[in-house]
């Protein structure tokens, strides 16, 4: 016991020394990479998640916007025109073939095409997009709720995130694994102003 | 002849919290500027006008020539090398807002500096937290920082001893003069609340349940460009700071940051 306590308290140590060198030479990659910076940087993570969400109300609303205060031009990052060929055929005949997969943890699997999609009870709002860079852009979607989707495929009771995925696969190889996807937990997918847009 | 006297000058509270706040706000600073290379423009108002940022750094190409160039306010600024643009012809440019020396990690990577800043950002808020409360409940700010209207009347006199660097000596020396009042009440009691309520009001999730936030400042945008400038002033205040401690005895100010004491010259005395 008391010869474990010292080996910690001398890598404690040596990780203290090894931390101040490399903030003092400028090495903060090295730092940046070590597991255990990477630990204590993630508590901060869990730390804000519940901080907000002991303050933040799921409900409370992003802000919309008039139709005055729309982007000029809306920024579009990575592909807008994604070099796949699944993606290229469908663009080819306006999508009337597409369909969108709702799988995973569900009851029920969904495929909706685009009509199908545009026929159900549909949201539209003016808001601010944030992206993680740091500008805004304001515009304007209509959809369906996700959570409309949702309750339709119905979740199972282990299902905690929802993953998107996109066409792009961001010039890798052109496999599924490859392919960009996003995530958020259900809170978030069933906020009122989480909609699938269709416009 | 007077004596040279030893005072205590500095609570352990004050030192404590003050190198705590030195090294975070050097850790906000360096990942903040990570963060800002993401997308190194700034903008006012609820959203970005990609035409007429307030600032930016680019890259620019000039016949065959590439440079690094930051506008501010309509104005170009040849940069080349520090803002915008990188490194050098020999070694290969790279295209980036603030140098790497500037930004924690060094290389770009947006994901690893937020972690950064937000690990820090929640120190920087409970050891501010610390510092204020007690400075309001041990007296601190009515009795050592709070100037005087005696004191506010003769600030002019006060700017010009500091412009010919002539500082107060003996019985005046004990307390602080009326600037670095003025000053550090300023710095914890405006621009570090600032940099605190303009991060927040970056947060969508934070903009969705409080949307005064976003009043407070003019949108999103003008939080960000707010949170830059107080940053910036910030760094001015640290800069002035650090030239003070130098000129105006720096043991005894770094030793009265650390153990407390501080040596009082007799007032008609020449250092």
């Amino acid at each position: 016991m008391s010869d474990k306590l010292r080996v910690d308290r001398r890598g404690f140590l040596a990780r203290g020394l090894a931390a101040g060198s490399t903030v003092l030479l400028g090495g903060c990659e090295d730092l940046s990479d070590q597991p255990w910076v990477r630990r204590a940087l993630n508590s901060a993570e869990t730390l804000t998640r519940v901080t907000q969400q002991a303050l933040l109300s799921p409900q409370a609303l992003a802000r919309e916007y008039a139709e005055a205060d729309l982007s000029k031009e809306f920024k579009a990052n990575g592909s807008t025109n994604p070099d796949d060929a699944g993606y290229k055929t469908h663009a080819a005949n306006g999508f009337a073939d597409w369909k969108l997969t709702v799988g995973g943890l569900v009851e029920q699997k969904l495929e909706l095409t685009l009509a199908e999609l545009r026929a159900m009870p549909s949201r539209t709002q003016i808001t601010r997009h944030d992206c993680v860079e740091g500008w805004s852009c304001i515009g304007k979607w209509k959809g369906v709720p996700l959570g409309a989707l949702l309750e339709k495929a119905r979740l199972k009771p282990d299902a905690r995130y929802i993953v998107f995925y996109c066409a792009d696969d961001l010039g890798e190889t052109g496999t599924e694994e490859g392919k960009y996807y996003e995530s958020v937990g259900l809170a978030d997918a069933f906020h009122e102003q989480t909609i699938s847009p269709t416009r | 002849m007077e004596q040279r006297e030893v005072i205590y000058r500095h609570s352990s509270a004050v030192r404590l919290t003050h190198w705590v706040n030195a090294l975070v706000l050097l850790v906000l600073l360096m990942s903040g500027l990570q963060i800002f290379n993401a997308h190194p423009a700034l903008y006012l108002g609820a959203k970005s006008d990609f035409d007429s940022p307030v600032l930016a750094m680019r890259p620019m190409q000039q016949g065959d020539k590439v440079y690094g160039v930051t506008t501010v306010l309509g104005l170009d600024f040849d940069t080349t090398g520090v803002l915008g643009l990188a490194g050098d012809a020999g070694s290969g440019y790279d295209v980036r807002g603030f140098p790497w020396w500037a930004t924690l990690p060094g290389q770009r990577n947006l994901a690893i500096g937020r972690r950064w800043h937000f690990f820090f950002a929640w120190l920087f808020l409970l050891n501010g937290l610390a510092y204020l409360l007690w400075s309001l409940g041990s007296g601190h700010f009515r009795r050592d920082l709070a100037p005087s209207g005696k004191e506010l009347k003769h600030i002019g006199a006060s700017i010009s001893e500091h412009a010919r660097l002539k500082f107060p000596k003996g019985e005046e020396a004990k307390s602080y003069n009326v600037l670095q009042k003025l000053a550090y009440l300023s710095v914890a009691l405006i621009l570090l609340p600032l940099m605190l309520l303009t991060g927040l009001a970056m947060s969508p999730g934070m903009d969705a349940a409080f949307p005064v936030l976003l009043d407070m400042f003019g949108g999103r945008q003008s939080a960000r460009t707010i949170h830059f400038i107080s940053a910036s002033f910030i760094v001015i205040f640290v800069v002035v700071h650090l030239v003070m401690v130098l000129i105006s005895g720096v043991w005894n100010n770094l030793r009265s940051m650390i153990t407390g004491r501080y040596v009082i010259e007799p007032a008609g005395e020449r250092p």
